[in-house]
């Protein structure tokens, strides 16, 4: 067919903008994709100095060089340890209800609507949730486990959503033939729902777990702490060691200065202390003590903020009010102490524990915590000026290697997935 | 056979000699095993009602002290002065700024991206891709919070010298720049799901009537897919709401009533952070704001989400 010059300019500006949209297309998913590797380049041009294996092993410290995250990795192994053990019970459990059991009310369809509402709930918001109703109404504290139920509760809904849909791909004849077997629900549910949706419930909880990972301003609120020089204690473990012991009573910025024995003292009433204060001080669990006595003179005017700057004097050991206003006395970096013997009373009086025994299987549990991106926040705020920007851009490294990992490992297992299984 | 029929016979057989199934202890576990399930699902609904049920008490408690009034008017921001201030318009500029300049970002490249993905990528390209982008979704935001802090504010700061201006080390642009990045995967994907399910009868009609491809995806697959984008929108403009950490590390920490994206401001997020992190004592109105903030930001959400939906019932097309 022989066209005019007029209908084949026509034709070719018709065609024009399709070539510039593959072209335009292409180009700005390249876009994207070229901003998630330079991020990356980004972060190993600046963190390759700081991050390997002394970065895992070592505290944080004031100084840039010496500053690791061996605290912020344990701790966000073991937040996600607890996260794990809310979100993938309760997400499968939700799931299996709403696809095998629930029938069509209203009841139903207010659980569908509020799942399908708290994906996109603000992660901050869960915070807050958190932080009412955990840390302040339950009391769980700004432990582990309060992180660990709060990023629970942020995940569950992509749990639940990956079982769901998971389910709903089993043809109906696999039901329909295990109930003409003489299955009941329960059975057809435990042999042959649960196993065949098995693959895609757990590509769906790796995903949950690197969203769970990163997630950082709910633990911020919570007030995960960002500077934590211990571990939380092993389970059966020697609990001697009083690290990061609180008192139960607090104290205000005026009853610091208050003595003791004044009735308005928190811990007033008691007849003025005198005595010794003994701590058994070892450079590491297992090796050699020192013992170190404070001497609390029989003194009327004895007040907290003197006993505690006399127990801060005892190397090894730092005591601190922290913003509750309880006491803290915690052991310097790699130092481990032991109140021996307090014949003053004082240390009982306050609440504080003696220690002894061993630690139980789930006193972690309780532990406060810093997980790897409230570490990596922390050192971003003071990159610039006091040269934390290697060990920010090292925790940043951990992070993306963790999540990237994780993603990359559910999209395998979710394409091998896609092509093993033929109903 | 009825059951009034069986228990008039001895217990153990029935008529022809069988032992009978244990059906009230089986149906016993089921019962318990779907009861169990069951409380699971609730225990979603309980969730949302402890997440409302503290925005509200502890926002209550919070009106108690400061005055609603000044909250809603009221032009600064400054809980922890005395006596404080509490305007909630200046957070909330910096939230709709930063949202906006996102968005700028977001829904031009996601929605074109998704077209593309949709209309004109090959399968295997396509395949390819779209895990790769869900991929820059999965990197935490603090990661990207670094990223628009220390990289793309100091490439922006030489960009404005170049022509005679000058950019604050913190600013609303590179935060929501970083921020329009990260949401693109979301719009583009979910778009993307929602071009792919309308049928294809409808494309082919279009190109049969000679339409090209380009005319085809815009002005047939578009608007029959238009619910579907509107909603990968409203999902991109919820996360660029909520979102804390990039903002935080990089828009700034001074509330400040401004729609000028080249300043530093605070949004609602980035105030929650930065008060939990220990500025002010626990039981303080101060302290108490961060959860009068969370509503605010809870309510716009909601706002956006349910203009959203009686949008999307306006362009629903079924098929």
């Amino acid at each position: 067919m022989d066209l005019t010059p007029i209908q084949k300019r026509l034709l070719i500006r018709r065609k024009r903008a399709d070539r510039v949209f593959v072209v335009l297309g292409a180009a700005l998913a390249a876009f994207c994709l070229s901003v998630l590797v330079i991020m990356i380049a980004a972060l190993i041009r600046d963190g390759a100095s700081r991050f390997g294996w002394s970065f895992l092993t070592q505290f944080p410290s004031s100084d840039p060089p010496l500053a690791g995250a061996k605290s912020a990795f344990v701790g966000t192994i073991l937040v996600m340890v607890v996260t794990a053990a809310t979100a993938i019970p309760l997400g499968i459990m939700a799931g299996i209800f709403l696809e095998e059991y629930a029938r069509k009310n209203w009841f139903t369809a207010i659980i569908e609507i509020n799942i399908a509402n708290l994906a996109g709930v603000p992660s901050i918001i869960w915070g807050l949730m958190a932080l009412g109703l955990l840390v302040y109404h339950f009391g769980t504290g700004r432990s582990i486990l309060t992180a660990g139920l709060t990023l629970g509760l942020l995940v569950l809904p992509i749990v639940i959503v990956a079982t769901r849909e998971a389910i709903r791909a089993i043809p109906q004849a696999i039901r329909e033939a295990s109930y003409a077997c003489g299955a009941t629900r329960l059975q057809t549910v435990r042999y042959h729902i649960v196993p065949y949706a098995m693959p895609g419930v757990l590509t769906g909880c790796i995903i949950a777990m690197s969203r769970a990972i990163g997630e950082t301003a709910p633990l911020v609120t919570i007030g995960a702490l960002t500077y934590v020089a211990y571990l939380p204690p092993a389970p059966l473990t020697d609990r001697p060691w009083l690290l990061g012991t609180l008192s139960e009573l607090t104290f205000s910025e005026e009853d610091r200065t208050k003595p003791f024995g004044s009735a308005s003292s928190p811990i007033g009433g008691l007849p003025t202390p005198a005595g010794q204060i003994e701590f058994d001080v070892r450079p590491d669990a297992t090796g050699p003590s020192a013992r170190t006595v404070v001497s609390v003179a029989a003194s009327e005017t004895l007040t907290p903020a003197a006993l505690a700057q006399a127990i801060d004097d005892v190397p090894g050991v730092l005591t601190r009010f922290d913003d509750d206003g309880h006491l803290r006395i915690e052991s310097e970096l790699e130092e481990w102490f032991l109140i021996s013997k307090d014949s003053t009373g004082l240390i009982d009086a306050m609440g504080m524990q003696r220690g002894g025994g061993k630690h139980g299987p789930l006193d972690w549990v309780t532990s406060g915590f810093t997980v790897v991106p409230i570490q990596m926040y922390d050192w971003v705020s003071r990159a610039e000026g006091l040269g934390f920007k290697p060990n920010a851009a090292a925790a940043g490294i951990l992070l993306v290697t963790m999540t990237l990992a994780m993603n990359a490992s559910a999209i395998y297992l979710r394409n091998r997935l896609r092509r093993s299984i033929r109903w | 056979m009825s059951n009034a029929g069986r228990s008039a016979n001895s217990p153990g057989t029935n008529r022809s000699g069988h032992t009978p199934l244990k059906r009230g202890r089986l149906r016993w576990g089921e019962k318990v095993f779907e009861t169990l399930l069951m409380l699971a699902a609730a225990s979603s609904v309980l969730i949302t009602v402890g997440i409302v049920a503290v925005l509200i008490v502890e926002s209550m408690a919070f009106f108690e002290d400061a005055s609603l009034r000044e909250f809603l008017t009221g032009a600064t921001w400054a809980p922890g002065f005395d006596p404080p201030a509490f305007g909630i318009r200046s957070l909330v500029s910096g939230t709709l700024v930063t949202t906006t300049v996102a968005l700028f970002v977001a829904i031009p490249v996601g929605t074109i991206v998704a077209v593309w993905l949709s209309e004109y990528a090959k399968p295997k390209v396509r395949e390819t891709v779209k895990p790769a982008l869900e991929l820059l979704s999965a990197i935490p935001t603090v990661v990207f919070g670094y990223f628009a802090l220390l990289f793309v504010t100091p490439a922006l700061q030489w960009l404005f010298a170049r022509f005679g201006f000058s950019l604050p080390g913190f600013n609303m642009l590179s935060a929501g720049l970083v921020m329009g990045v990260m949401i693109v995967p979301y719009i583009a994907s979910l778009s993307e799901d929602a071009m792919r399910s309308v049928p294809t009868a409808l494309r082919e009609g279009a190109l049969a009537m000679g339409a090209t491809k380009f005319q085809t995806a815009m002005k047939v697959v578009f608007p029959a897919a238009l619910s579907g984008i509107t909603a990968a929108y409203i999902l991109g403009i919820s996360r660029a709401l909520g979102e804390t950490m990039i903002v935080a590390i990089a828009a700034g920490q001074e509330a400040k009533f401004t729609f000028d994206p080249t300043e530093q401001a605070q949004t609602i997020t980035a105030f929650i952070v930065q008060i939990s992190g220990g500025d002010l004592p626990h039981e303080s109105t101060g302290y108490r704001s961060i959860f009068a903030a969370g509503l605010t930001l809870m309510i716009m959400t909601l706002a956006f989400n349910v203009g959203g939906f009686l949008l999307r019932r306006r362009y629903k097309e079924t098929y």
